[in-house]
Parts: C-alpha cells; structure tokens; sequence
C-alpha cells in the first residue's frame, strides 16, 4: 500500500479509536450530516454522500485557511478500502461523531433516568 | 611652568588622567549601551502593545461580524450571506497569521471557526444554485455561529488578561 494510502487509513484508524475513547468534541455543522472537529492548524470534516442506496462516508481536511486539501473516501478505488476495511472504519467513525456531536449518549442516559430503573 | 610640569611628572597626573578617561569611556559606553538597550526594549513593548491592540480590534469585530450574520440568517438575507462568510472566516485566517504564539487552545478555536464559516460559505453557494431562496434551520446556523462568539469572547478576555 503507497505510504500515503497508509496514513489515509492511519488517520481514520485513529480518530475512530479516540472519537469511540469520548476525545475527540465533534460538532455539527451547517451542512446536513457533517460533522466536524478542529485542531491548532487543520480540520476535519465528516459527511455523507448519498446516491441511491449507495452511501459514502466522505472526510475532507481543511488546513488554516479554511481550503479542502484532501478528500478520503470510503469508496475509494484501490487497495486501501475494502481490503484494508476502510468502508467499516469510516462508518463506524460517521455514526460515533454523529452520536458525539449530537449528544446522543447524554440524551439516552437522561431519557433512561426518567423512565427510572428496570 | 616648569614647576608645573615637574608637579604632575612626580604625581604622575598623566597616568592618572589617562586612567580617569579610559574609566569616563567605559562608563559613557556601559551608559550608552543600557540607554540603547532601553530604547529597544521600549520600541519593543510599544510594537507589541500596538500589535496586542489590533489583535484585540480585530477579534472585537470577528465576534460584532459574527453577530451581524445571526440578525442576516434572521432577516433571510441569503444571497448577502456567502460574502459575509467569507469575510469574517478570512478576518479570523488574518488574526491567526499575525499571532503566530497564540496558545494550542486559542489556534483550535479559531481553525474550527474558520471551518464552520467556509462549510456554510459551501452549504449556503450549494443551496443557492438550486433555488431562489433558502429553506433552512435558522435557530441551528445561529446556534453555531453562538458557539464561535462565546470561543472568540473567551479569547478576548484571555488577550485582555495577559501582559496586563
């Protein structure tokens, strides 16, 4: 795998393992199921692309301008998706910044204190 | 004079002359040098008071900017709106170029405005080449754009605070 493929996959590795450790504050954005977190010199952006009953899970970095200088997507022909478990990854990924960024878990646990215990 | 020149040669008041001016020298030169060192230090302080000061300008209009926005998102001034993105997320690129030691906190607050202005600088241009107007959360756009002047504001406060 070209080592740029392999960061590609690196970076989502990692952002799903501290998004799913409650570290990573992702918030939502303008744009209708994106999600995005910031660090000091560069963003990430996470978005659906629906097409049909196809859905890709689509990651953009911004740098500190504010101007996409990559797109990873989940379909991305090639070895780094399916063989390597990119889709997977990016739609774990997706539905935990959802979750995260729409305080889903803080709701469930609240809704769960006012129905009381079992 | 001869008893003159005889006085100082047996005092040896030349010696002693050469020693005082050699020291009046280094001592007008250390002088010199501390009141150079002084001037600098003063021009420095002055630039960084002025460059403070722009600072604390500038993030004062990114937020009365920002605030603007919320009352066009209110006003459904849509058209007006990807200009007024733009603008505000370059004023915030601008603060952050010329405040290259802002802290890790400060520099994440200002990239993940300048990521939410440019996403809904995207969304609004997207929804606009569809349609004439645009039907969309208001209270959700005026909710982020909250988030970005209570980081901004906190920023200020901490500009404000420090080499007070």
């Amino acid at each position: 795998m070209p080592q740029i493929e392999r960061k590609f996959k690196e970076l989502v590795m990692k952002l799903h393992a501290r998004t799913q450790q409650g570290e990573i504050p992702w918030e939502t954005t303008a744009g209708p199921d994106t999600f995005q977190v910031a660090f000091p010199d560069y963003s990430v952006s996470l978005s659906l692309d629906e097409d049909g009953w196809k859905v890709t899970y689509v990651l953009s970095i911004r740098n500190d301008q504010g101007n996409i200088i990559e797109v990873i997507r989940s379909d991305m022909e090639g070895e780094i998706s399916d063989e390597y478990g990119l889709q997977k990854a990016m739609k774990e990924l997706y539905e935990q910044a959802r979750r995260q960024a729409l305080g889903v878990e803080k709701a469930i646990d609240d809704l769960l204190g006012h129905l009381g215990a079992p | 004079m001869e008893e003159a020149l005889k006085f100082i040669a047996k005092w040896r008041l030349g010696d002693i002359a050469s020693i005082v001016s050699l020291v009046v020298v280094i001592i007008g030169f250390i002088l010199t040098n501390i009141g150079v060192h002084r001037s600098r230090k003063a021009a420095e302080e002055a630039r960084r008071a002025i460059a403070r000061f722009d600072t604390i300008s500038a993030v004062s209009a990114a937020i009365q900017a920002l605030e603007e926005i919320k009352t066009l998102h209110r006003g459904k001034d849509w058209h007006i709106l990807p200009h007024k993105y733009s603008e505000v997320r370059r004023s915030l690129v601008a603060i952050r170029a010329a405040n290259p030691n802002f802290s890790s906190e400060h520099k994440t607050g200002l990239m993940n405005a300048v990521t939410q202005l440019a996403n809904m600088e995207n969304e609004m241009d997207r929804l606009l080449a569809v349609a004439e107007t645009v039907d969309t959360d208001i209270a959700g756009l005026n909710a982020i754009i909250s988030r970005q002047t209570d980081t901004l504001s906190r920023m200020l406060v901490e500009i404000k605070r420090t080499e007070r």
